[in-house]
C-alpha cells in the first residue's frame, strides 16, 4: 500500500483518531506496533513472521550486549549479529546475482536462490546493525522494554524505504514523550502534500517518457535520450525526495521528527557536496558505518581513496544485485577520490562565483548521466543507451513537454531552496512548524493542486525496491 | 481562531482548483463535448469546438452531427463515401487536414469523403450512428473500420436483431454526473480520479474485464463472428460495405501482439465471409514492425507516449495512402452493382 493510496489515508485518519483517543502511552505505542504490523503486511504477508522475528532477535542481540561485560565478548556478540543480519540480507538479496555471476563464469553455482526479498529489508538491517555498533560503542542506551524496540522498529512511515532512522535519536524522541504530546498534523500535512507534489505531480509525470525511451533506447534519436536522463533525473529526485517528505509528514501525525533526507542535491558543487545533499541518511550511515570504521582518511591519500572507492562500490550494491549498481557506485566513488586530489591542489570555489557556478553544472550533469547505468536495464541496456545517446537510434525525436516542465520545475525548486531561507525551512523534514494561518491556506492549495494534477495512474515508489 | 484556520485553509483549496480549472481550459480538455443518449451511451454535441490534449491535442470544431468534419462537405455534390469506426477514425488527436480520412478525400477528387467516426463507439454504436445520419444522407459507398479492441467491446454489449441495441435512458444520477463533469475539466478529472480511488478501495477479486477474443474458446468466437455479421450485413442493406481492419492501440510489435492480431484478423474475416461482402482492406498487416521502412513510429504522440496509443500524422498517412490505393477501385464498383455480389439484396 503506498503512502498516496486512498486506503492508507483512510487508514491513517482512523490511526489519528485511535491516537486521540488512547491517552495511555503504552496504548498509543502499542498502536504503532499494530499500524506496522498492519502496513507491512499490506507489502508482504509472506514475510511478516519474520519480521516479528528480526524484531525479537534485534531487542534481544541489544539486551544481551549491555549485560555482557568482557570486551572480547561483546565484540563476539557484535560480529555475530551483524553477520547474521548482513548474511540474511546477501542471502535474500545477493544470492541469485553471486549465483548468475559464477555460472557466466562457467563455476559451479550451488541450488537456486530463494526467489523472493523481504520488502524493505535494506533498511532495516542497516539500521539494526547500526544499533548494535552503537551498543558496542557504547554511544547509545539500550532498548529495555520490547514494546518500545517494536515500536521504533515497527514504525511504518520510515520501514520500508527510510530515511535510515538511527534507534538513538528515535529513542531520545521516544523518551522526550513524542507520543505524549499532541501530534504535529499541520506541519505533518505540509510535509506530506509537499511530498505528494513531488512524487505524484513531478515524478509521475515523468514515468510514460523514462519507461518508453529506457525501454528501447535505440528507438530514438539522441536528443529524445538525453532529454530522458534529465527526466529520470527529475523522476529519482522527485519520488524519493517526494516519499522521504510524505514519510516525515505522517511521522510527524505520530508525534516523531524523521532525519532531513535531501538538501537540493543538483545544486551541489562537486560530488562530496552532492552525498551530503542527496539520501543523507544512507550516505551518514556509510560514513558512520563503513567508511571511518574502514580508517577514513586516516593513513594517507591512497588508503583514504581506497577506503572511498570501497564505501561507494558497496553502497552502489546496496541498491540492488546488479553490475549497473556496482558501475554507479563505483563511479561515484572514483569521481570522490578524484575530486578530493583535485582539492589538495586547488581550492574550494567561493559561493556564488562563476567557479562555483561551473562547479554546479559539472556535478549536476555528472551526476544525471551517472543514472543512466542506474535506471538502464542491465549492462545490454546500459550498453544500448550509451548509443542511444551517442546518436545511434532511430530518428524518432521526441521532446515530451512533461520532461520539459519537470526540469523547468526541478530547477526553479534548487533556484529557491539554495537562494530563500523560507523554501528551505519549509522542505526541511526536521524544521519545526508555527501555527500560522497562512501556513493553512498553503496546505489547502498544495491539496488543491495535488487533486488536480496528480498522474492518474501513481507509480510504486523507486526506491521500494531496494 | 478555528473558523479563520478552516476559511484559510478553504481559501487555498479553492485558489488552487480554480487556477487549475483555468489551466485545463486553457491547454488540455474543453468542457461541453457531449450530451447523454438512451443508445450510445454518450454523443457528441453538434458544432461543438472542442480541444482534446491528452494526445496531440487539435482544435476542432465538429460538423451538424458531432462529427469530426468540415459542416459544409456535407452539403458537397458527388459521390460520397462513409468512414464508420472509433476514435482511430474520428481522430481528434491530429489537426483535421492530417487525419487518414481527409487525406484519402484529398486523394479523390470529385469524391465527398465524409468521417462517420466516434470515440470510444462499438460496431453496434457505429451502426446506430449510421442509421440516425442515413435518415437524411446517403452515401455510395461506406467503410467500417475494425481495430482488433471492436471485438472485446462487441463481446460485452448485447445486440438484437437487425444489431439493434437496447435502450438505457439515463438516471439521474448519469445525469447529475453528466451535468458536473460538462461543467469544466477539472471536474471531468476529478470525478475520473474519484472513480479510481472507489476501484482502488474494492476488495481484490473483482472481474477484471475481458481481453477479448484469443482462440481459447471458439464456440463464443463463432457466435460473436455471426452477431458482428449481422451488423455489416444491416450496413450493407443502405449501399455497399467494406470492412478496413486496423491495428489496436498498441500496434503489433511484439510477437504476442502480433500472433493476437493475426488471429483477430482472420476473425474479422470470417465476419465478412458471413455478411457476404466480398471487400476487406487489410491495414493491420501494412503496420507491422517497421510500417515506414525507417524506424519512424507512426502511433503515439510528444505529449503521451511516442510508440504507443491513437495514430500520429505519420500513421494517418500511411493509413491513407492504403485506402487511396484501394478506395478508388470499391468506388467503381459500388457504382456498379451487379459486379458486387452479395452486397445487396
Amino acid at each position: 500500500m503506498t503512502f498516496q493510496s486512498p486506503l492508507l489515508l483512510l487508514g491513517f485518519a482512523l490511526v489519528m483518531a485511535l491516537r486521540a483517543a488512547l491517552t495511555a502511552e503504552g496504548a498509543r505505542k502499542g498502536l504503532v506496533v499494530v499500524t506496522g504490523l498492519l502496513f507491512y503486511a499490506s507489502w508482504d504477508l509472506a514475510f511478516l513472521p519474520m519480521l516479528g522475528i528480526y524484531t525479537l532477535f534485534g531487542w534481544g542481540a541489544g539486551l544481551a550486549m549491555t549485560r555482557l561485560r568482557p570486551d572480547g565478548a561483546r565484540r563476539l556478540l557484535l560480529a555475530t549479529g551483524v553477520t547474521l543480519f548482513l548474511g540474511l540480507l546477501a542471502w535474500f538479496k545477493y544470492r541469485g546475482f553471486v549465483a548468475g555471476t559464477l555460472a557466466e563464469l562457467g563455476l559451479p553455482v550451488g541450488p537456486a536462490a530463494f526467489p523472493l526479498a523481504p520488502v524493505g529489508i535494506s533498511f532495516f538491517t542497516f539500521e539494526l546493525v547500526s544499533y548494535l555498533v552503537d551498543l558496542h560503542r557504547r554511544q547509545t542506551p539500550p532498548i529495555r522494554r520490547l514494546l518500545d524496540f517494536g515500536t521504533f522498529f515497527l514504525f511504518f512511515p520510515r520501514m520500508i524505504s527510510g530515511p535510515i532512522v538511527r534507534p538513538a535519536d528515535f529513542l531520545r524522541q521516544l523518551e522526550a514523550g513524542a507520543l505524549r504530546g499532541p501530534p504535529f498534523l499541520l506541519r505533518g500535512a505540509e510535509l506530506f502534500l509537499l511530498g505528494a507534489v513531488f512524487k505524484t505531480v513531478i515524478a509521475d509525470a515523468q514515468v510514460p517518457f523514462v519507461e518508453t525511451v529506457f525501454a528501447a533506447p535505440l528507438d530514438f534519436d539522441a536528443a529524445t535520450a538525453w532529454l530522458a536522463v534529465g527526466a529520470y533525473s527529475v523522476q529519482i529526485f522527485g519520488d524519493f525526495f517526494g516519499y522521504s517528505l510524505m514519510a516525515a509528514g505522517l511521522a510527524r501525525g505520530f508525534g516523531f521528527v524523521l532525519p532531513r533526507n535531501f538538501a537540493a542535491p543538483y545544486a551541489a558543487a562537486g560530488f562530496s557536496d552532492f552525498w551530503r545533499r542527496w539520501h543523507i541518511s544512507l550516505s551518514a550511515w556509510l560514513r558512520d558505518y563503513l567508511y571511518i570504521p574502514l580508517g577514513g582518511s586516516r593513513g594517507g591519500e591512497r588508503r583514504t581513496m581506497r577506503n572511498l572507492m570501497l564505501t561507494m562500490l558497496l553502497g552502489g550494491l546496496w541498491h540492488g544485485p546488479a553490475w549497473s549498481f556496482v558501475l554507479w557506485g563505483g563511479a561515484h566513488g572514483a569521481l570522490l577520490a578524484a575530486e578530493r586530489a583535485w582539492r589538495r591542489h586547488v581550492p574550494a570555489p567561493r559561493p556564488g562565483g562563476w567557479r562555483h557556478m561551473l562547479a554546479i553544472a559539472a556535478t549536476v550533469v555528472l551526476a544525471c548521466l551517472l543514472w543512466v547505468p542506474f535506471r538502464a536495464e542491465g549492462w545490454e541496456g546500459f550498453l544500448a543507451y550509451a548509443a542511444g545517446l551517442a546518436g545511434q537510434g532511430a530518428p524518432n525525436h521526441w521532446i515530451s513537454p512533461w520532461a520539459l516542465l519537470g526540469i523547468a520545475a526541478v530547477a526553479l525548486f534548487h533556484l529557491l531552496h539554495e537562494t530563500v531561507p523560507g523554501v528551505r525551512r519549509f522542505c526541511d523534514a526536521e524544521a519545526p512548524g508555527d501555527v500560522r494561518t497562512w501556513r493553512f491556506s498553503a496546505v489547502g492549495a498544495l491539496a488543491g493542486f495535488c487533486l488536480a494534477w496528480a498522474q492518474a495512474a501513481p507509480a510504486t515508489f523507486i526506491y521500494f525496491q531496494f | 481562531m478555528l473558523a479563520a484556520r478552516l476559511g484559510a485553509l478553504a481559501l487555498g483549496l479553492a485558489a488552487s482548483l480554480l487556477a487549475s480549472d483555468a489551466m485545463l481550459r486553457a491547454a488540455w480538455l474543453s468542457p461541453r463535448q457531449y450530451r447523454l443518449d438512451a443508445e450510445l451511451g454518450v454523443d457528441r454535441l453538434p458544432f461543438s469546438e472542442v480541444l482534446v490534449g491528452r494526445e496531440g491535442g487539435a482544435r476542432l470544431r465538429f460538423d451538424r452531427y458531432g462529427l469530426n468534419n468540415d459542416d459544409a462537405a456535407w452539403d458537397r455534390p458527388g459521390p460520397r463515401i462513409g468512414v464508420l469506426g472509433d476514435s482511430f477514425i474520428e481522430a481528434v488527436e491530429v489537426p483535421r487536414s492530417e487525419n487518414a480520412v481527409t487525406r484519402l478525400a484529398a486523394a479523390l477528387p470529385g469524391v465527398t469523403v465524409l468521417n462517420l467516426g466516434r470515440a470510444a463507439a462499438s460496431p453496434p454504436q457505429s451502426v446506430a450512428l449510421y442509421r440516425r445520419i442515413a435518415a437524411h444522407e446517403h452515401f455510395d459507398l461506406l467503410i467500417l473500420a475494425l481495430s482488433d479492441n471492436d471485438l472485446r467491446e462487441m463481446a460485452g454489449i448485447p445486440t438484437g436483431p437487425g444489431c439493434t441495441l437496447a435502450s438505457h435512458p439515463p438516471g439521474a444520477r448519469q445525469r447529475l454526473t453528466a451535468a458536473l463533469v460538462q461543467e469544466s475539466p477539472l471536474l471531468t478529472r476529478l470525478h475520473q480520479r474519484a472513480r479510481e480511488w472507489v476501484d482502488e478501495l474494492r476488495l481484490p477479486g473483482a472481474a477484471s474485464p475481458a481481453s477479448g477474443p484469443d482462440g481459447a474458446d471458439p464456440a463464443a468466437e463463432g457466435a460473436l463472428v455471426a452477431r458482428m455479421a449481422e451488423c455489416v450485413r444491416t450496413l450493407a442493406e443502405g449501399q455497399p460495405v467494406a470492412l478496413l481492419v486496423l491495428p489496436g492501440g498498441d500496434l503489433p510489435r511484439s510477437p504476442e501482439r502480433l500472433e493476437l492480431g493475426r488471429h483477430r484478423l482472420a476473425l474479422y474475416r470470417a465476419v465478412a465471409a458471413a455478411a457476404g461482402v466480398p471487400w476487406v482492406l487489410d491495414a493491420w498487416s501494412a503496420f507491422g514492425s517497421d510500417p515506414l521502412g525507417d524506424r519512424r513510429l507512426v502511433n503515439g504522440f510528444a505529449n503521451h507516449i511516442l510508440g504507443a496509443g491513437h495514430l500520429n500524422p505519420a500513421g494517418h498517412a500511411l493509413l491513407a495512402g492504403i485506402l487511396a490505393r484501394e478506395v478508388p477501385a470499391l468506388l467503381d464498383m459500388a457504382r456498379e452493382p451487379r459486379q458486387v455480389a452479395g452486397v445487396r439484396p
